[in-house]
């Protein structure tokens, strides 16, 4: 199978990026507001300034760091069947969405997210195909604080079967999530073996790791379970105003992530996702845009060149409607991505500012359209079909012919994509796409229904997390 | 003689350097303190500010002549006078407790300061007793709120409650990527705006009614 691949930067490229970052992660260090970590830098040998706060890390810790990460890794589900390896050759889809906003795609009306809203994008999460794995939908504001991110995990867990990817923001917060986590699995070696979640941590551009984000990464590390390090530096306003020097500033965040993560725990298993934004010079808001995915794309050349999995966006867009922009911005974004095969490719859910149920039904379809795209095509005798042709020869047709009969049904075949004539359109109602995917989320919503936790694991876990609020609130 | 104009454009120009340079000339050359503050520095920010209502000028551009027309001021702070620089207002700025997301809010302060306030930022990760005492201090018109993390941005509630049950007469904004006008309202913010550019229009507006 010949399979469309980009690769842009070239080997003198990745290296120069690679040793700018070490030599960033030497001169100019990182600092890490967690004395644990400084405390596991220093011991393998980094220069630590507890003051400050500062840490200088020497090459040969990020090299040995590279050596210890696990190059392939699982990422499991509540039901084995949704169970998939990160191993560089294929992509799996994660349902991001934008807390704590929720978008109407059809009116744009922009509102906080319930603790109903979250449940529902879980719904239909669960029941949508190309969907592998999910991040917390919304924010339920009712929720304090200290509970949020473990009331997450807990809604995420009891409302699909898939692998929830969530925040972690304190170690405490970290310790009752893999709690839970293992109770349903079946113990702290059962979810070492079947991670069914992880988390992601984000660093605080330029160069800063935030000292509760950190310290639950470690409990995390310890736990078997896997990290997301997910800097996000903004070119011209969190790093350097050129695609290159913000690619370095990322790197250098990843890096020295990880070098707390193999420290805390040799062997931890770690995920680069290398998001890159660029600036609206007039505001000072992020944006997406050409320049981020470029910046993301040559970032996991350098992670394949690290042998590491990445995780990436690829459906973004910063329209507020279901209009033609959400359309191009996440098709644009998404087929390049593809081309790469990221580990994991993120967005589906995601419009402008906040989440939008009803898009993840559209992502869903760009995605399957996409993936045929990279899927490729064959070339062989049978493909071809000499016999075929020169059988209907000149001015016939195909339609009859038994080897169109074997193959037609490969062809792409859309499920909401409308690609009837004008009549048919019409007959059914003139709808747009938007109204289209409304309709068939309503009709997940009233016939879909998650598996439930079985009642006595749901039981112990109710225990956790009334424990937890004893303790946290 | 230093010509205020250069001042001036130096400011437009973002010059840090040239900008402390000729200021410390021209009050060597003993011209009149406030004939540099007006006539160089304010009328240069006066300038980034029309460009950048023009869509001229964005965002790095605004900050370093901003940061500009502050150091020019360091010069001459010594020798100024109570009354001889007219303050658009009082604010005190900080990151709501328990985030510590910095950039945001330093960026505001900034940018305000370029506007003509007295900027006190208390930094990240402050509870409401800080910006209560630290307002007190000032006398200030206005408190602003940063918080990014849906975490922390429920802390801002607590802020505006202490700094109401201390009676002071300070205004308060709020602003951060989760925050909108809704959330303001709901735990009563006198102001939001969402970004950095728009916070001086909001702060001036605040601080006049």
């Amino acid at each position: 199978m010949s399979k469309p691949r980009i690769s842009f930067l070239s080997q003198n490229e990745i290296e120069a990026i690679h040793n700018a970052s070490l030599k960033v992660l030497e001169r100019t260090g990182i600092k890490v507001m967690s004395e644990q970590a400084l405390g596991l830098l220093k011991k393998a040998g980094a220069k630590v300034d507890y003051a400050s706060n500062h840490v200088s890390i020497p090459g040969k810790l990020v090299e040995e760091a590279l050596e210890m990460a696990p190059k392939t890794m699982k990422y499991c589900g509540r039901n084995p069947k949704y169970d998939f390896v990160l191993n560089k050759q294929e992509t799996h889809f994660l349902a991001t969405a934008n807390p704590p906003l929720m978008i109407d795609g059809e009116t744009g009306e922009c509102r906080y997210s319930t603790a109903e809203d979250i449940v529902q994008c879980l719904v239909v999460a669960d029941y949508l195909n190309h969907v592998d794995l999910v991040w917390p939908f919304g924010t339920d504001l009712n929720v304090p604080g200290p509970m949020l991110h473990i009331v997450d995990m807990y809604t995420a867990l009891c409302n699909t079967e898939k692998h929830f990817e969530g925040d972690t923001v304190t170690a405490e917060e970290a310790q009752y999530q893999l709690e839970i986590a293992a109770t349903i699995v079946g113990g702290r070696e059962e979810l070492k073996k079947r991670p069914i979640i992880s988390t992601v941590i984000c660093t605080i551009s330029p160069l800063v790791f935030d000292k509760g984000m950190t310290e639950a990464s470690i409990e995390y590390a310890r736990a078997g379970v896997p990290v997301v390090i997910y800097p996000m530096p903004a070119a011209g306003q969190l790093s350097p105003a050129t695609l290159a020097g913000t690619m370095v500033v990322n790197a250098v965040e990843f890096l020295g992530g990880l070098v707390i993560q193999e420290l805390a725990s040799s062997g931890a298993p770690v995920v680069w996702a290398p998001s890159c934004g660029t600036v609206n010079f007039k505001t000072g808001r992020r944006k997406w845009g050409p320049e981020s995915s470029l910046m993301s794309l040559g970032l996991a050349q350098l992670a394949r060149h690290y042998g590491l999995p990445t995780q990436r966006g690829g459906l973004g867009s910063s329209s507020k409607l279901l209009d033609a922009q959400a359309g191009y911005q996440k098709a644009v974004s998404l087929i390049p991505s593809l081309l790469l095969t990221p580990d994991i490719a993120g967005g589906i859910g995601m419009l402008g500012p906040g989440t939008c149920l009803e898009t993840m039904v559209i992502d869903n379809e760009i995605i399957d359209y996409a993936l045929r795209y990279v899927e490729g095509l064959e070339v062989n005798d049978d493909t071809l079909a000499l016999d075929v042709i020169d059988n209907v020869g000149p001015g016939g047709h195909f339609l009859g012919e038994k080897h169109t009969l074997q193959h037609f049904r490969e062809g792409w075949m859309p499920e909401i994509t409308d690609m009837e004539t004008f009549e048919i359109w019409e007959k059914k109602g003139s709808k747009s796409i938007a109204q289209v995917a409304k309709e068939k989320t309503k009709e997940i919503l009233a016939t879909h229904k998650v598996v439930p936790i079985p009642e006595d694991v749901q039981k112990e876990v109710s225990r956790i997390m009334k424990r937890a609020e004893a303790e946290l609130l | 003689m230093v010509d205020l104009t250069k001042i001036k454009d130096s400011v437009i120009g973002g010059e840090v350097d040239d900008v402390v340079e000729m200021v410390r000339k021209a009050v060597d050359e003993g011209q009149s303190v406030k004939r540099i503050l007006a006539e160089g520095l304010i009328s240069g920010m006066g300038i980034v500010g029309d460009k950048y209502e023009k869509g001229d000028f964005f965002l790095p551009e605004m900050v370093i002549a901003a940061t500009a027309m502050k150091a020019g001021l360091k010069v001459l702070s010594p020798m100024l006078k109570p009354g001889d620089v007219e303050s658009a207002g009082t604010v005190v700025l900080g990151t709501a407790k328990g985030d510590i997301h910095d950039i945001g809010k330093s960026i505001v302060g900034t940018m305000l300061e370029g506007a003509g306030f007295m900027v006190t930022d208390i930094g990240v990760d402050a509870g409401p007793d800080k910006f209560v005492e630290t307002a007190k201090e000032n006398n200030a018109d206005l408190i602003g709120i940063s918080a990014l993390l849906t975490t922390t941005m429920v802390g801002m509630e607590d802020v505006i409650k202490a700094v109401k049950e201390a009676g002071l007469k300070a205004r308060v904004m709020i602003g951060g990527a989760s925050v909108t006008q809704e959330f303001a309202d709901k735990v009563g913010a006198d102001g939001y705006a969402p970004d950095a550019p728009s916070a001086v229009g909001k702060a001036k507006e605040l601080v006049k009614s």
